[in-house]
């Protein structure tokens, strides 16, 4: 698995540049105090709309408020909304899966429970979730968890039903190992690869949806520096002031580009059916 | 070929029947009580619990969603807490210009995704494979409200061809419908079609590499006909399943492409209704969408009997 990210690293360029940018975004996040030269909910009202100069790198909003450290402050929620998502998903989507592999009963109904919840288009889901238990970081994080386990449960389940089928499990189970064993020794193991190139899907659509959520106003608390709270902040004068939703946008797209190309070369590098040459 | 049909549209039941259910235990589970906002301030507890009996919100779940259902069945979805109108007349005022972005962008992203993929498949490893491959991650990667703003900025503000925002309904003319339209439908379909020319070349790849193909390039018909009437045809089954799976996130698209162009469609719709609380209306809307994702990827699969012989039988 290590040797698996490691050549991923070294075989795909792209891989490599989209994990050093997700690093340099995660370490800016972590500093954002030290990084960001202005207190980022600070109100100028003689600096109101500044174009990017150097003193505001990024301009200024309507209020006044430092476009750039309101973005550096920006990425702590996004990493934060990103990584716990893909904790979570990954961890519930594991156990459901392995449930639903072994045990036929959960079997049917766990899956048409999934079958339901995927039915609704993601976004829609962790809309009405947010809508009912109120904008907050936490019930962000559960929403858009809630909107990614079914994938994850779908491709446990799959790979357990795939692997129960090798000889090395029917050896194993004839062998009179127990299943909790069996599961620890030789299916978990084998599912880390592709949980690992779905954990950076996972974390990619939850930073996404992250951003649309507060975009349309079903995310974080309006006085939250999110990038999706300063993009729709910034709408309504993005013709005066086009920079409050241009820096932020751009610094989004980066980093959920970095997060795709770095798991599309972990998948390459685990799997070699799926490399980019025939 | 009936009993294939006859057998996906039994199998879609229980799939809309748990949408219902997930979708009713949302505004179930919604904080507040409608019947005490209905009463109003000054409203006593017998009030308030005549109103709630009313209502049917002293019932139990089960007997709720019963009633809930069999008014969904007669097209009733409740009414907004907002304005009290129904919700049904609520959507279907907002319809036109939701279908019409939906058409629309989804009629860029075939143009641009199946030409794209078709080609990048026929010269894996060229300059056009590799650029329409860091097309389609890009796209994964690009909100659409970003997308949407580059554009406004480039050809409405800096280069003032088109408005800004707005939506012209297509009784008023075609080409001012139209002139409203291709930002929004340009925005969305591009990013759809990402996903789309991915698919499009790993089917065609597949195909390409069939002996039928061989035979028919042997036989020195010309290119075109190879990639479009053998290739294109035998590699359909995947890229009108991926269509019916980028539906979900083309809804999702609207809801955002809608606020950023001001278009007063269902998206807009939705999100002025979660700015409002209006529970009636936010569970009608993902009803409707959600609906419309299931119903779209049974004709679809319904369609695979077109594109494949084998399965008719």
């Amino acid at each position: 698995m290590t040797a698996g990210v490691a050549q991923a690293m070294r075989q795909h360029r792209g891989a490599a540049v989209g994990a050093a940018l997700l690093a340099a975004m995660a370490l800016a996040a972590i500093a954002a105090p030290l990084i960001a030269p202005i207190d980022p909910q600070l109100i100028a009202p003689f600096d109101r709309l500044q174009d990017p100069d150097a003193r505001y790198w990024f301009g200024t909003d309507q209020i006044g408020r430092d476009v750039f450290s309101r973005t550096v402050y920006g990425a702590r929620v996004s990493m934060m909304v990103g990584c716990v998502v893909a904790l979570t998903a990954i961890f519930s989507g594991l156990l459901l899966g392995l449930l639903a592999g072994f045990i036929r009963w959960v079997d049917g109904i766990l899956m048409r429970v999934m079958d339901g919840l995927m039915a609704i288009p993601s976004i829609l889901l962790a809309i009405a979730l947010v809508a009912i238990s109120g904008p907050s970081i936490r019930s962000i994080v559960i929403a858009i968890t809630i909107a990614e386990v079914p994938r994850v449960t779908r491709l446990v389940r799959g790979q357990v039903i795939a692997l129960r089928g090798q000889l090395f499990i029917e050896a194993a189970t004839t062998a009179g190992t127990s299943v909790p064993v069996i599961l620890y020794r030789h299916i978990v193991p084998n599912l880390l690869a592709p949980l690992l190139v779905q954990a950076s899907y996972v974390f990619a659509a939850a930073v996404m949806t992250e951003a649309v959520l507060s975009f349309i106003g079903a995310g974080v608390p309006p006085e939250t520096p999110s990038w999706g709270n300063i993009i729709s902040e910034g709408r309504t004068v993005f013709q005066l002031a086009p920079h409050i939703v241009l820096f932020p946008s751009l610094v989004l797209s980066v980093m959920v580009l970095s997060v795709n190309i770095l798991g599309d070369g972990l998948r390459d590098a685990f799997d070699p059916r799926f490399t980019g040459q025939p | 070929m009936l009993e294939y049909v006859l057998r996906r549209i039994v199998a879609t039941i229980p799939v809309l029947l748990l949408v219902a259910i997930i979708v009713f235990s949302l505004l179930y589970l919604a904080p507040g009580d409608p019947a005490a906002v209905l009463a109003g301030d000054q409203a006593s507890a017998e009030e308030i619990a005549r109103i709630r009996s009313s209502l049917g919100l002293d019932q139990s779940f089960l007997q709720r969603f019963l009633q809930w259902g069999g008014g969904v069945l007669r097209g009733d979805l409740g009414q907004s807490v907002f304005s009290g109108r129904p919700v049904t007349s609520l959507i279907a005022q907002r319809l036109e210009p939701t279908i019409a972005l939906t058409v629309l962008s989804l009629l860029v992203a075939l143009l641009i995704a199946i030409p794209l993929g078709v080609l990048a498949a026929w010269k894996p490893g060229s300059w056009l494979d590799r650029g329409a491959m860091g097309f389609a991650v890009l796209g994964f990667s690009v909100p659409v409200f970003v997308l949407s703003y580059c554009l406004i900025l480039l050809l409405a503000v800096a280069l003032p061809v088109l408005p800004v925002q707005g939506y012209k309904p297509l009784m008023d003319g075609i080409g001012p419908f139209l002139r409203h339209m291709i930002l929004p439908a340009f925005a969305l379909g591009v990013l759809n079609a990402a996903l789309i020319a991915r698919t499009t070349r790993a089917a065609m790849l597949e195909v390409l590499r069939q002996d039928y193909i061989r035979t028919a390039q042997a036989k020195g018909l010309p290119v075109m006909r190879v990639l479009i009437g053998h290739a294109l045809k035998n590699a359909a089954i995947p890229i009108v399943t991926i269509i019916g799976i980028s539906f979900a996130m083309l809804i999702s698209g609207v809801v955002v492409t809608e606020t950023v162009f001001n278009i007063p469609g269902v998206g807009r719709l939705t999100v002025d209704a979660i700015l409002r609380r209006d529970y009636p209306v936010i569970q009608g809307v993902i009803l409707l969408f959600s609906v419309a994702y299931v119903l779209l990827n049974l004709l679809i699969d319904l369609s695979y009997g077109l594109f494949d012989p084998r399965i008719r039988l």
